[in-house]
């Protein structure tokens, strides 16, 4: 059974690209356009891997990841930050939230299949 | 001397003396063009000049000192916004030509990769055809001409939607450009004025010692008056040009705001437009690719150059997400900046006071609100670290 990877991006595009990247090595991607939605994802379904963007309108990636980590179902699915933002302290934010990897856009698909898989529980 | 005589001597000159007095404490313009009058009364009006002289000085100094007052209570409506502007529409100019040469190198990438995909896809074609690849097939019935034919058209239209999106970038460019002539402007009538006032001043004191002296000089007293009132005429035009720059600046501040949301519409459409474009031709491609069941060494090879190609285009295609960010934050700061204008603008109609453009805190508030490495290296020259391209990763 393919696993699946929730991608929370603001830019259309940029989940097609993950998108692209993804689906092509097997894996099942369900799309969110903001921190907002990807919360309304969470459904309970099972989440093996979180590719989440920083900023974004509404709820910011940060934010998502802070409401993830106080969920009981979902606080130990391993979270992808992948965004433009390449400042240290952003990066040790994220690593003190608990993200298990920071990737700065723009992202080879290569790159991003390596850390999905090195992430994710076979 | 007749009652007549007398009240022509001394009664006409008075009554003209108390009536130009009365103007004196009207205007400063007609104080100084009441000067020029009464100066050629002559001898009998000396005494009175001085004490006009005075007055003169005097309230020209207490304008002074009580412009520096004002500005120590409270600042004027444009301070900070020259130094402000020269310092911000230079970062904002390289923040969109950053963008603008990020699209450029994209659209340049993309059209590359995508005639490397049509060659690999035709050279394929051509080994199936000629034998070299007789095993390869396409059991989806899928042709390489329709395949390609599409991709021609789809890719067409994006090329289009990208080459609009890079006009509109250099047309906010060319607004940014006049805006920054207009504070340049601006800047050159403010330092104007204040050399006009210094002048001014310098010449109504010259004028008031001229006065002290003009029992034996009342001409030379007339001439330094008559350069006062010229420089107060120029000052006061200044002033008038000063007021027409600020109000074309404004609408010069409002058509780089029209033009950079128009930027940022046209970069959602095309955004949304050219993702469905290609997703469509790697669709198809990848379609095409899967029905060869080829197991030749060249089909593989191919293969691998059309896998290499695709990704290729995908990194090339994030380029809208970062060129998007440059242009919203761009877009941000400028409105904050209207938004103070417009505030004081009102503060001002109202009499109330306005607030200081804090520029080293404008600066700073801009800086804070970047993401990537390449806004923060346009913010600041010294800038050295974090040179990221992107491509980094990091593990914990």
């Amino acid at each position: 059974m393919s696993k699946n990877i929730l991608i929370v991006d603001d830019s259309m595009s940029l989940r097609q690209v993950v998108s692209i990247a993804l689906t092509g090595a097997g894996y099942n991607v369900i799309e969110a356009g903001d921190g907002n939605e990807a919360l309304t994802k969470l459904n309970g379904d099972k989440i093996h891997l979180i590719v989440s963007d920083v900023n974004m309108p509404g709820m910011d990636g940060i934010t998502f990841v802070s409401h993830v980590k106080q969920d009981a179902n979902y606080k130990f699915t391993p979270i992808i930050m992948l965004t433009t933002e390449s400042q240290q302290e952003m990066i040790q934010k994220g690593k003190e939230l608990g993200v298990k990897a920071w990737l700065v856009k723009p992202f080879k698909p290569e790159q991003m299949l390596d850390a999905v898989s090195k992430l994710i529980l076979p | 001397m007749s009652a007549r005589g007398k009240l022509l001597t001394y009664g006409l000159p008075l009554l003209l003396m108390l009536t130009v007095n009365y103007f004196l404490l009207v205007t400063w313009e007609y104080q100084v063009g009441s000067i020029v009058a009464t100066g050629f009364l002559g001898v009998l009006w000396i005494a009175h000049l001085r004490s006009v002289l005075n007055i003169v000085s005097e309230k020209r100094q207490a304008e002074l000192e009580e412009d520096e007052s004002t500005e120590a209570a409270g600042p004027t409506f444009t301070e900070g916004l020259d130094e402000f502007s020269v310092k911000a529409l230079p970062i904002w100019m390289k923040q969109i030509e950053t963008g603008r040469s990020q699209t450029e190198l994209a659209i340049n990438t993309l059209s590359q990769r995508f005639s490397g995909l049509v060659q690999r896809i035709a050279k394929i074609t051509q080994d199936t055809q000629s034998g070299v690849g007789k095993n390869a097939k396409n059991p989806k019935g899928l042709s390489i001409d329709n395949v390609i034919d599409s991709s021609r058209q789809d890719l067409s239209v994006l090329v289009k939607q990208l080459e609009q999106a890079m006009s509109s970038k250099h047309d906010l460019l060319e607004k940014l450009r006049q805006l920054q002539m207009h504070t340049e402007e601006m800047k050159e009538m403010a330092t104007a004025v204040g050399k006009v006032a210094e002048q001014t001043n310098l010449l109504a004191l010259n004028a008031a010692i001229e006065a002290a002296r003009a029992g034996e000089q009342g001409r030379g007293f007339s001439v330094v008056a008559d350069e006062v009132r010229n420089l107060s005429q120029v000052s006061g035009q200044t002033g008038s040009e000063i007021v027409g720059r600020i109000t074309q600046l404004s609408e010069s501040m409002n058509a780089v705001l029209e033009a950079a949301e128009r930027t940022r519409k046209d970069d959602e459409s095309a955004q949304l437009q050219s993702g469905t474009s290609i997703i469509m031709v790697l669709d198809r491609f990848y379609r095409y690719a899967e029905g060869l069941e080829g197991s030749t060494s060249m089909l593989q090879e191919n293969n691998k150059g059309i896998k290499s190609e695709i990704e290729d285009i995908l990194v090339s295609l994030q380029f809208q997400d970062r060129v998007s960010q440059i242009l919203y934050h761009v877009l941000e700061q400028m409105g904050d900046l209207a938004s103070f204008l417009d505030k004081n603008l009102e503060a001002k109609q109202v009499n109330d006071a306005c607030k200081p453009l804090e520029v080293s805190k404008w600066l700073g508030d801009m800086e804070r609100s970047y993401t990537m490495a390449e806004e923060r290296k346009n913010h600041s020259k010294e800038f050295g670290e974090n040179g990221s391209g992107g491509g980094d990763a990091y593990f914990f």
